[in-house]
C-alpha cells in the first residue's frame, strides 16, 4: 500500500512536471560553433533572399559586435565583475551562463542560456582577446525573433514550439527542422521589439541600463499623441517582411533620418540698434529640431 | 553651429551635446558615468524628446565693417566625444549653410 502511495504521488509528480516543461530539453551546445549550429539559419536564405541578405548587413547580425562601443561596453562590464566582490567572477573564464544572462546577453545573445558554462567563458574570452571572428558566430538571427522570443505571454501560451516559425500567420512551413508556422500573437506589437530595447534591469545583481527606448516609447511617445507600433516605422512590406533598419545602423540611412527629423534653420537679418548706436549691428540664427520617432533620439 | 567672416574669421562657435547623461544611482551622488555597465539613473536627460521640438536660439555679433556673415549648422550622431571618421564612428543627420548680411 506505501508502495502503491508513493508510485501514485511519483506519477501525479510525473505529469504535473511533463505538464509544466511541455517540450523535452535540448541538449545544451558545449562550444560556440555547437550554439552557431544550433541556431542556424542558413536554410532560410533559400527562400527569404532579400531579407536575409538586409539581416546579414544589418547591426542584428553581429549583436555581440554591435555598434562601435559595444565590444568596449561589454569589455568593461567583464572587468567590472572580475573588480566586484561578490561576483563569483575572478577571471574572464569565471563567467557563466548565469553571468550573461543577467546581464548582456539578456538582448545581446538570449540563446546562451541554450549553452553550458564552457560556451559562456569561451565567449567571455573572446572578450578580453578582441577575438572577433569568435564573436561574429553567434548573433540575433531569424530564429531568436520568430522562434526563441516570438512568444511573450507563455504562461498563456505556452513555450515557443521547436519546430515552428511564428510569424502573422498560421499554416505550414517549407523547412526539414521548421515544419510549422503559427501567428504570435505579439509578432507586429512593439512589445515584441521592447523585450530586448527595453529599459533598466533593476532587479539584477548587475544592475544595469543598457536600453532605454521601449521605456521612451511608452512614457513620452503614446502619451505625446503617437500612434504606430515599432514594426510600422522601422519595418515595411517587401519579400513580406523586410526590416527598413535592416539595412545598417538607422543613424547612416540618410532616409530613416529624414523621416525621423525635422530641422529648420532660421537666419533673420542682421538690424543696428537705433537707441545705441556705438553697438555692433546683431543678427539671429534660429534652429528648430523636431523628433517625429516613437522615441527619444538618440536612444537605442 | 559656426559663424565666419568671409575671410573665415569665425565670430562665433557653438557646439552642444544631446544625450542621456547617466550615473549609477549609488550613493556616490551626481557623477556621470558611462557605459552600461555602470549606468542606471538620468542625471539630465537633453535629448530630442518624441513628437517635440527643440529650439535653439543663436545671436551674431558682426565685427566692425563685416557686412556680410557665413552661418554653418550641423547636426550629427557620435558614438563618442571624438568626432572620428564620418560615416564610421559619426553621421551627419543635417547640414546646411546660410549667409546673413545687416540690413
Amino acid at each position: 500500500m506505501r508502495f502503491l502511495k508513493l508510485f501514485v504521488v511519483f506519477v501525479f509528480m510525473s505529469i504535473s512536471l511533463s505538464a509544466f516543461a511541455s517540450q523535452p530539453e535540448v541538449k545544451k551546445a558545449k562550444t560556440v560553433d555547437e550554439l552557431a549550429a544550433m541556431y542556424d539559419v542558413s536554410s532560410c536564405k533559400q527562400c527569404h533572399a532579400k531579407i536575409f541578405e538586409e539581416w546579414e548587413k544589418s547591426i542584428h547580425s553581429r549583436s555581440l559586435i554591435g555598434s562601435p562601443r559595444t565590444v568596449g561596453g561589454i569589455q568593461g562590464a567583464i572587468k567590472n565583475w572580475i573588480s566586484f566582490k561578490h561576483s563569483g567572477v575572478k577571471e574572464a573564464k569565471d563567467i557563466t551562463v548565469d553571468h550573461w544572462k543577467t546581464a548582456c546577453f539578456k538582448c545581446h545573445l538570449p540563446q546562451i542560456e541554450d549553452a553550458t558554462d564552457e560556451v559562456a567563458a569561451q565567449i567571455a574570452e573572446a572578450y578580453v582577446k578582441n577575438d572577433r571572428a569568435t564573436l561574429a558566430k553567434v548573433n540575433i538571427n531569424c530564429l531568436v525573433c520568430h522562434n526563441k522570443m516570438a512568444v511573450t505571454h507563455q504562461w498563456r501560451d505556452g513555450k515557443p514550439e521547436r519546430d515552428t516559425v511564428y510569424g502573422t500567420k498560421d499554416g505550414t512551413h517549407m523547412d526539414k527542422m521548421y515544419k510549422n508556422l503559427k501567428k504570435s500573437s505579439t509578432m507586429t506589437a512593439s512589445v515584441m521589439c521592447g523585450q530586448c530595447h527595453q529599459g533598466p534591469l533593476i532587479d539584477r545583481p548587475a544592475t544595469t541600463q543598457c536600453s532605454t527606448l521601449f521605456g521612451s516609447y511608452l512614457n513620452a511617445y503614446l502619451p505625446n499623441g503617437g500612434n504606430k507600433t515599432c514594426q510600422e516605422c522601422h519595418m515595411k512590406e517587401v519579400d513580406g517582411h523586410a526590416m527598413f533598419s535592416f539595412r545598417d545602423r538607422n543613424y547612416s540611412d540618410p532616409a530613416m533620418v529624414k523621416r525621423a527629423l525635422d530641422v529648420e534653420v532660421d537666419a533673420k537679418k542682421g538690424y543696428k540698434s537705433i537707441e545705441l548706436p556705438n553697438l555692433p549691428p546683431a543678427a539671429k540664427v534660429i534652429v528648430k529640431i523636431t523628433n517625429n520617432a516613437g522615441h527619444r533620439i538618440p536612444d537605442g | 553651429m559656426t559663424a565666419k567672416t568671409k575671410d573665415g574669421k569665425e565670430v562665433l562657435k557653438s557646439e552642444k551635446i544631446y544625450m542621456l547623461h547617466a550615473g549609477d544611482s549609488r550613493n556616490e551622488g551626481d557623477q556621470m558615468v558611462y557605459g552600461p555597465a555602470n549606468k542606471l539613473g538620468f542625471l539630465e536627460d537633453n535629448t530630442f524628446q518624441p513628437l517635440q521640438t527643440k529650439v535653439e536660439s543663436y545671436d551674431l555679433k558682426f565685427p566692425e565693417g563685416v557686412k556680410e556673415l557665413d552661418v554653418n549648422v550641423e547636426l550629427r550622431f557620435q558614438y563618442d566625444k571624438e568626432v572620428g571618421t564620418i560615416g564610421k564612428d559619426s553621421y551627419i543627420l543635417y547640414k546646411t549653410s546660410k549667409k546673413v548680411s545687416t540690413r
